[in-house]
């Protein structure tokens, strides 16, 4: 068996290994890759900069732990650049694991911008059944929570007085690693006409990227990538940003390379062994 | 000592325990794991109860008087007939309650989504650029950067240009594909396989989004050990 052919048979951790080392070496040797944002990413940023201290967002925490990775920097930086412009943000976490982290993120994020609670933003927390409250909504906020995340009725929250329906708000930005996402596009775009931006992990936004050409979403924030061209954005109008996600993209891109690398390396050592057989074959039948 | 440590501490055991995997399969990650799949499992029931039950139904029934909440109540309830061999029919009819109205909320909105706003932005004029219109591309393309980045620049210009056009022919080729009506031969055979490397692309564009998703997560994974946990490089 020649070397080529032995590729076939490389045991799988030497590449773990190596995608290990492609993700830690860069964290403590950034290259600063730039990163340039695109139309979709843009979409919501350009949107978000054109409200003010009158305008709400609903900001949709509709992810679970296991991608924070990718979603928890897009979220932050939504909620940041609402606070940046003072735009009033109503919260809710339809994802059932995802209560606990919205509110850490908001006592941090309102925390930093010095926000209170029912003034400048409610945090209207879990209800089950994502897709019902959805569309009860379309109706009034007080149909599906009749309460703020910490029990106190919606009527009683100043922030609340004056938000019925989807009518009262200017966006809807859905941070999610499931359904729930379409869920916002099909019924508070397309029943209520409210506008929507997604916020999702990669693996989702190659199939959303049907609603942005559709123009069905205002904006769409694909990834870590779409953090990161959000960050970029944030920084480059002197904005607070975190550089996680920045940071990030120097993996991505080591990553990527590698894994571009793995797959030359497999097809070589595919080809090789495809050829010894043949060759095998061509002597086999040349002796008998 | 900072007050996170002791929490980052278990975070990243786990996260190294899930991580084992990867040499080989062993007690350290089935335990994490099965913690993980019981942890979620039991915050789900308290979220739901404290919810779906408390906050939707007791309250509003016990302390604010709502008598019509008995109906969904009895109907919830009639669902868990089915774990009875005698009267498991009756569960039928909450469920069958269940999916009309489901199924005749979602229906209109879901096809309008899914299918009209699909259709409506497939069916585009189709434009072809002059020769000064492609000139105009090409030069502005290679104006202000060099050769190579030109080239790009030129070439996606000119596919945007006839973008249109481009729409239509995928999206009839790749419809065309699953018709079996008439033979995969000649100029139908052609179209066809037009059709399979179109979505062949998509497929292609579907992976690497996902690989981009997994080494994300692990790039939070490696920020999360390296920076809340030991500090070893200053991730803000």
């Amino acid at each position: 068996m020649s070397g080529l052919e032995r590729l076939n048979f490389l045991d799988r951790r030497w590449l773990y290994l190596l995608i290990a080392l492609g993700a830690i070496i860069p964290m403590f040797t950034p290259l600063g890759l730039s990163v340039s944002p695109s139309r979709e990413v843009e979409g919501l940023f350009n949107y978000i900069e054109d409200l003010g201290p009158d305008d709400t967002v609903l900001l949709a925490i509709d992810y679970d732990p296991q991608t924070v990775g990718e979603n928890e920097p897009q979220a932050y930086g939504v909620m940041r650049h609402c606070f940046e412009r003072d735009i009033k943000v109503l919260i809710t976490a339809l994802s059932q694991n995802a209560p606990g982290m919205a509110q850490e993120m908001i006592d941090i994020v309102a925390g930093e911008y010095n926000k209170q609670n029912g003034i400048d933003y409610c945090y209207l927390g879990y209800q089950p059944y994502p897709a019902i409250v959805i569309m009860s909504i379309g109706q009034n906020f007080r149909i599906p929570f009749p309460q703020d995340y910490f029990g106190v009725a919606l009527d009683e929250i100043p922030l609340m007085q004056d938000k019925q329906n989807y009518d009262d708000i200017n966006l809807v930005v859905s941070v999610a690693a499931g359904w729930v996402a379409e869920s916002w596009v099909t019924y508070a775009k397309e029943r209520y006409g409210c506008d929507v931006a997604l916020a999702v992990t990669a693996v989702q936004a190659a199939q959303y990227y049907a609603f942005w050409n559709a123009r069905q979403i205002i904006g769409l924030v694909p990834g870590l990538k779409g953090a990161a061209e959000y960050q970029t954005m944030m920084k480059d109008n002197g904005m607070r940003y975190t550089d996680a996600p920045l940071r990030g993209m120097d993996v991505q891109s080591i990553e990527h390379l590698l894994i571009i690398a793995f797959i030359v390396v497999g097809n070589v050592g595919f080809f090789a062994e495809r050829a010894r057989q043949k060759r095998e074959a061509a002597e086999r039948s040349a002796k008998s | 000592m900072s007050g996170e440590f002791i929490p980052n501490t278990v975070a990243a055991l786990f996260t190294l325990a899930i991580f084992s995997f990867l040499w080989k399969d062993n007690p350290l990650y089935k335990a994490a794991e099965s913690l993980a799949v019981g942890l979620s499992a039991g915050y789900f029931t308290v979220i739901l109860i404290s919810t779906s039950l408390k906050q939707n139904l007791w309250d509003p029934l016990v302390q604010d008087g709502q008598l019509l909440l008995i109906i969904p109540a009895i109907l919830g309830l009639l669902m868990y007939l089915r774990l009875t061999r005698r009267w498991t029919w009756v569960s039928r009819y909450p469920l069958a309650f269940y999916m009309g109205i489901a199924s005749g909320a979602a229906l209109s909105p879901t096809i309008l989504a899914y299918v009209v706003r699909q259709i409506e932005y497939t069916i585009v004029p189709i434009s072809f650029p002059s020769f000064a219109e492609l000139g105009t591309i090409c030069s502005d393309a290679f104006a202000s950067v060099g050769f190579f980045e030109g080239l790009i620049l030129a070439i996606v210009g000119v596919l945007g240009s006839v973008q249109n056009l481009l729409i239509v022919a995928m999206v009839f080729a790749s419809l065309f594909y699953f018709f079996f009506s008439v033979a995969h031969k000649g100029f139908f055979g052609g179209t066809a396989k037009f059709g399979i490397w179109i979505i062949m692309i998509a497929f292609g564009a579907q992976f690497g989004f996902t690989v981009m998703a997994r080494i994300s997560l692990l790039i939070g994974r490696v920020q999360f050990l390296l920076s809340d946990w030991l500090g070893l490089v200053n991730v803000g």
